[in-house]
């Protein structure tokens, strides 16, 4: 399936920008640091004119790897993708049958590209792509074809307007310590309305069932209501989210979901937690007969997570930073 | 011969057909590009300039394949084989840059002492302002004076004696490899390179910004 020999694409470096990348490099006085910013300069540009071509902008200006302190003191080759993230170039020796990918920049990257210079340096196959690395090598054979580079943005984008659509700035549990909270998260009390009464004796079982279970009173709940479903009338649901902070750096979180129009969580609704590159880390689903689910993790601080709750084809997401 | 036509009309074609900027027109727009290359049809030369005139070439092909975006006219297949209007294009932009070139190189010859190479010019406008030489040594020098301690006081959890400071210096270059510090600090790679990466590079964004104003 994946075929490196039919696979790559070739490129021509510019003169320009073998002159840009040469530049750089003899500003630095160490020459495994000019090589390793010869290469990784000339890789963040042909990654720049790829995306160019297919319409995607990026932005060189922000991008780690055009920082004069930053290149110095990382390997970074990355190459910033307005709107969506930072995409890692990296680059190998004809020869080479795996790459090198160095652990300065195993986070926060939408995926790596690796390409291979000419030995004249004026051209460069783009060999491929992948989402994630896990060790300081990527095997060529597991890259994908550097098209699915473009589905990635595409689907990084697409899931990205969906949070913007539902208009919840990023909810900073951090701020929670500082009594700071978000707009819509509220006591658990205080959560319904005034046309909403008719439920406020499932609010006050849920707040008392909650405080039974309070085992640190340094714990801090909050909560917000939304509706969910396909059919009329939308399952009315709150969203529960208790902290307390463990440690210097790390929090422990609970999510709990409760049903609020009904005694019962409709069947088969799922609550996930992402992580900040979109992947599921944790996962709740309710059963026939429960009537609220629970997810509890740890994090540091600064880290992001999104939660999806979803029933049918209906989801709300909502995007945490702790 | 005749079959690589074909291919590349029935691929033109295929392309044109999805809207441009969506995921399926990169896709056979990837696969075009691949195939063209393949061909080995482009108009090849030697000149120093060849790849920028391509790289505009391509540009401009992806641009205008199936809209005229930046051209006057899209490419009309009645009227050539894609190639042959690419290779039109191409040699047009390098018979600009042949004369771009001659002009300098007489300019060069003109201006006595005037020791500015024109494509210090073209480094300039893209690449960040130029730096001094000794840039290592400033940052080198503000991790070890550390005056506002912040970091010494940045450090992993439960580990002050791994802290910013000391992380940022063991990584300058000529840096000491994750490895031998994973094995020093008896911490994973990991740990230590995920600290580095999230809380010592802001902090050496900081330090470059706060120089820039100073």
């Amino acid at each position: 399936m994946n075929n490196i020999e039919e696979n790559f694409l070739s490129l021509p470096i510019s003169n320009q920008y073998r002159d840009i990348a040469r530049s750089v490099a003899s500003q630095q006085l160490l020459p495994e640091v000019a090589e390793r910013l010869k290469r990784n300069t000339l890789a963040v540009l042909v990654m720049h004119d790829y995306l160019e071509m297919m319409g995607i902008s990026t932005s060189l200006q922000t991008s780690d790897s055009w920082h004069p302190v930053v290149r110095i003191c990382a390997d970074v080759a990355d190459l910033e993708i307005e709107g969506i993230g930072k995409l890692e170039c990296r680059s190998i020796q004809l020869g080479e049958s795996t790459c090198y990918v160095p652990p300065e920049v195993w986070e926060d990257r939408i995926g790596y590209v690796v390409v291979q210079f000419e030995e004249n340096l004026r051209s460069a196959r783009l060999l491929g792509f992948v989402k994630q690395v896990s060790t300081e090598f990527i095997a060529l054979n597991r890259l994908e074809p550097i098209e699915n580079l473009c589905m990635a943005i595409a689907a990084l984008r697409e899931s990205s307007q969906q949070n913007f659509g539902s208009n919840k700035a990023i909810v900073s549990l951090s701020n929670w310590l500082q009594n700071l909270f978000d707009s819509g998260w509220e006591e658990i009390e205080n959560l319904l309305d005034s046309k909403q009464s008719q439920y406020a004796y499932r609010t006050k079982e849920i707040s008392k069932s909650l405080r039974n279970n309070l085992t640190n009173s340094e714990e801090i709940r909050r909560g917000i209501l939304f509706e969910l479903g396909v059919t009329t009338p939308k399952y009315l649901l709150a969203l529960i989210a208790t902290i307390s902070p463990k440690g210097q750096n790390e929090i422990d979180i609970r999510l709990s979901l409760y049903p609020i129009s009904e005694a019962f969580l409709p069947e088969l609704i799922e609550l996930v937690v992402l992580d900040d590159a979109g992947n599921e880390f944790l996962k709740g689903q309710a059963r026939s007969v429960d009537n609220y689910i629970n997810i509890q993790f740890s994090g540091s601080i600064g880290e992001r997570f999104s939660i999806r709750v979803s029933l049918d084809d209906n989801s709300l997401i909502e995007n945490f930073t702790i | 011969m005749i079959a690589l036509e074909q291919q590349l009309k029935q691929l033109v074609q295929e392309t044109c057909q999805h809207p441009h900027g969506s995921i399926a027109r990169q896709r056979a727009l990837t696969s075009l590009i691949r195939l063209i290359n393949r061909s080995q049809k482009l108009w090849k030369d030697s000149s120093t300039y060849y790849e920028d005139a391509l790289q505009l070439t391509w540009l401009y092909f992806c641009r205008n394949l199936c809209e005229a975006i930046t051209a006057k006219s899209a490419y009309d297949s009645d009227r050539s084989n894609v190639i042959t209007w690419m290779n039109a294009y191409l040699k047009r932009r390098l018979q600009d840059m042949y004369i771009e070139n001659q002009q300098q190189q007489l300019q060069h010859v003109l201006e006595e002492g005037e020791d500015r190479k024109i494509t210090d010019q073209i480094v300039d406008r893209i690449i960040a302002p130029p730096q001094p030489s000794n840039l290592l040594d400033q940052v080198r020098q503000w991790v070890e004076s550390d005056k506002t301690k912040v970091l010494q006081r940045t450090y992993i959890r439960d580990r002050a004696d791994v802290n910013a400071q000391v992380l940022i210096l063991r990584r300058l270059p000529p840096e000491s490899s994750w490895q031998i510090l994973a094995q020093e600090f008896a911490l994973p790679v990991s740990t230590l390179s995920s600290f580095y990466q999230r809380k010592c590079i802001p902090l050496l964004k900081e330090f470059y910004e706060q120089q820039r104003v100073a």
